[in-house]
């Protein structure tokens, strides 16, 4: 029957899914154990738990240690995720729009846009905005706007034609990073700063980064993993997906915004974090297939698994200094991509 | 169509503005220069960095020299060996100097000589009549052209990077690394110039300025054992270790810095702030530490004992160094330097 034969894949997939979030949860607690400065682990636990609605624990924990796990260590482990999360299935989500492997979160400007965005307001000084407040609101608009410039280029009374769209996001893209090298170049080297915000990280996560892109975070997610049946529907095809009933244009507008949005949201806080997004969802498809029910959600885990993992290496591996998070996604990142390209894809 | 070209023009033309906004912007505020030592700078070997291997000024023989008859004073010939490891002879004063360096052209300027400085670098801002000196490219490219077109008698550079193309053009090429670290050798930098430039008179006056002025802060120093914990954030928490000039002065004004396991400058882990808790904080115009609440509990915040200095003067080994310790020193320890 075939009713009962769906009933045990999605059974299957419920069951990968959990185990997937299950392991996120694992790495994230084990992250939690270990930091540029060390934290007994009975420590540790007492002040998680002590933090529980409801649970109160006597402990005589130095008061540092409190706050290098709780408004430091903690938070930073939650946007590690977060981000991971939202750039793996905004990753996912343009590949399967796009029908492109190459496809990644930042194809369409976000990155360049982000960071030129970043670039105005570092060198224009706090006069503007407080740097720290400014940058990421810049940051957030600038990845947008390049976004939509790319759209408005690209579109045509009778539709988005996406290879024009890519081609537009390229050219937004190579000018906003023209500009951005160009106001570097004619500044000096305090700009270290602005670095390691293009290079990506999490030195400055906090908690109330994580309640501000929640609201991005959440409903854009809940939008993306929707549209995950029409995104099996479009490999086939604009034409076999209209005559599926799937209404494309409206879905390409919907999936460039949403996951456009997403991308945002995360670049605005943790800066340009390259290879999760274009990394993730390959490494899901080649394990799992390239069914989008399945390969969203599992990209977004993929993805806040090792970025969780990878920001756990920025901050220790060169204490007491930190090193940019994106230098690690490529680096752990690029020789396992390389080994499952070897593999027979599935 | 027409609607698409026109999004297209607009964009260009914001663009471009945003850009000349930023760059006018970028040249009044960042008052920096290139000599500011760079992240990977302490890992090359500097072999003029330590006094032992310094560009030793040789003395040679003035008999000839001393045989000029045109009524000028006589002028020294000066000997050195160049941070490519080749002897340099001067035996007349250079007139028409590119000095790709803003310490050099603040020396200059500072004995009198500033009027053979024909050429410099993007970020060179002080003093103020060196704005009034010929751009010849920015720190991280030059314009060999432009060079060339000045005719100069000297370039002097503070990298090697375009030593060769600058000499397979033709022209006389200094090359003395710029100083990271070992800032009481600024000293031996000003009586350097003032001998090339011929003016060792004034030279002299101005490094024993510099020498007095540090004894002097020294000498009340040492009074204090110990000073307070101190944490530098040049932004985003980047901070100086002990082998940057910064870390020195740290070090001089006997400031504990916590970043003491630090090389040049490294973005150091939030944690380790936390745990090493600073008393102080001297922080940079682009630094956040003191509005974000997870540092709330560090001393320095709860004391309200967070300076703002920019990165200038400390980050060039130039004449206003001593002012900037000085001014660092009566932030610190107002009680000691009224």
């Amino acid at each position: 029957m075939p009713g009962s034969v769906y009933g045990v894949v999605r059974r299957r997939v419920a069951v990968r899914l959990a185990v997937g979030a299950a392991a996120v949860l694992v790495i994230a607690v084990l992250a939690a154990g270990v930091g540029a400065v060390a934290i007994p682990l009975d420590d540790t636990v007492a002040i998680a738990l002590d933090r529980l609605p409801g649970v109160s624990i006597d402990g005589d924990w130095p008061a540092s240690g409190e706050t290098i796990l709780w408004k430091l260590r903690f938070p930073r482990i939650v946007m590690a995720g977060l981000v991971g999360g939202v750039l793996a299935l905004s990753g996912a989500a343009f590949q399967g729009l796009f029908r492109n492997p190459l496809a990644d979160p930042y194809l369409v400007g976000v990155a360049s846009g982000a960071g030129l965005g970043a670039a105005v307001v570092f060198l224009t000084g706090s006069s503007l905005f407080a740097v720290g407040g400014g940058l990421p609101i810049a940051a957030f608009a600038g990845a947008l706007a390049a976004v939509a410039i790319a759209y408005l280029v690209a579109r045509r009374s009778d539709g988005l034609p996406l290879t024009t769209l890519i081609l537009a996001g390229v050219a937004v893209s190579a000018l906003a990073g023209a500009v951005t090298s160009l106001l570097m170049i004619r500044s000096d080297p305090s700009l270290r700063p602005l670095l390691s915000w293009l290079l990506g990280g999490f030195s400055g996560a906090r908690w109330n980064h994580a309640w501000l892109i929640l609201p991005y975070v959440v409903p854009g997610a809940v939008v993306l993993l929707a549209y995950a049946r029409v995104l099996n529907v479009m490999q086939l095809g604009d034409d076999h997906a209209r005559a599926a009933g799937v209404n494309v244009e409206r879905t390409k507008i919907v999936l460039l915004g949403v996951a456009s949005l997403l991308t945002a949201a995360a670049v605005a806080f943790s800066g340009v974090i390259g290879f999760v997004g274009l990394v993730a969802p390959h490494v899901v498809r080649r394990i799992w297939g390239a069914d989008h029910r399945f390969l969203l959600p599992m990209s977004a885990l993929v993805g806040a698994g090792f970025l969780i993992l990878a920001d756990l290496g920025a901050r220790t591996l060169a204490s007491p200094a930190e090193l940019p998070v994106g230098i690690i996604t490529a680096f752990a990142g690029a020789p396992f991509f390389l080994f499952l390209l070897t593999r027979k894809a599935r | 169509m027409k609607n698409r070209l026109l999004v297209v023009v607009a964009l260009a033309a914001l663009m471009s503005l945003v850009a000349g906004l930023a760059c006018g912007q970028a040249e009044v505020e960042l008052a920096q220069t290139p000599a500011a030592p760079e992240p990977t700078a302490t890992h090359v070997p500097e072999p003029t960095a330590t006094p032992e291997s310094g560009p030793i000024a040789v003395p040679t023989d003035t008999s000839e020299a001393a045989s000029s008859l045109t009524g000028d004073p006589v002028y020294e010939p000066v000997t050195l060996i160049d941070g490519a490891g080749q002897e340099f002879v001067f035996t007349e004063p250079p007139e028409r100097i590119v000095a790709y360096d803003s310490a050099v052209v603040e020396i200059l300027f500072a004995i009198g000589e500033g009027h053979r400085i024909i050429g410099t670098h993007d970020f060179v801002e002080f003093p103020a009549e060196a704005s009034e000196v010929t751009r010849v490219g920015s720190a991280f490219e030059i314009n060999v052209e432009s060079i060339l077109a000045l005719e100069p008698d000297l370039v002097f550079l503070f990298s090697p990077g375009f030593m060769d193309d600058l000499q397979g053009a033709g022209l006389r090429v200094l090359f003395l690394p710029s100083r990271s670290s070992g800032f009481e050798d600024t000293a031996a930098d000003i009586r350097l110039w003032g001998r090339i430039a011929g003016n060792p008179d004034a030279a002299e006056e101005l490094a024993l300025d510099f020498e007095t002025r540090l004894a002097a802060v020294k000498s009340v120093l040492t009074s204090v054992d110990a000073g307070p914990r101190v944490f530098r954030d040049e932004g985003g928490l980047w901070t100086p270790g002990p082998d940057t000039l910064i870390g020195e002065v740290l070090e001089l004004l006997k400031l504990d810095n916590i970043a003491s396991d630090v090389s040049g400058f490294e973005q150091i882990s939030p944690e380790v702030i936390v745990e090493r808790d600073p008393e102080i904080i001297i922080a940079t115009d682009f630094s956040t530490i003191d509005t974000d609440a997870a540092f709330a509990s560090l001393t320095a915040i709860k004391d309200g004992r967070v300076f703002r200095m920019p990165g200038e003067p400390l980050s060039v080994p130039g004449t206003r160094f001593i002012q900037g310790i000085e001014d660092l020193a009566r932030q610190i320890y107002p009680e000691l330097f009224p």
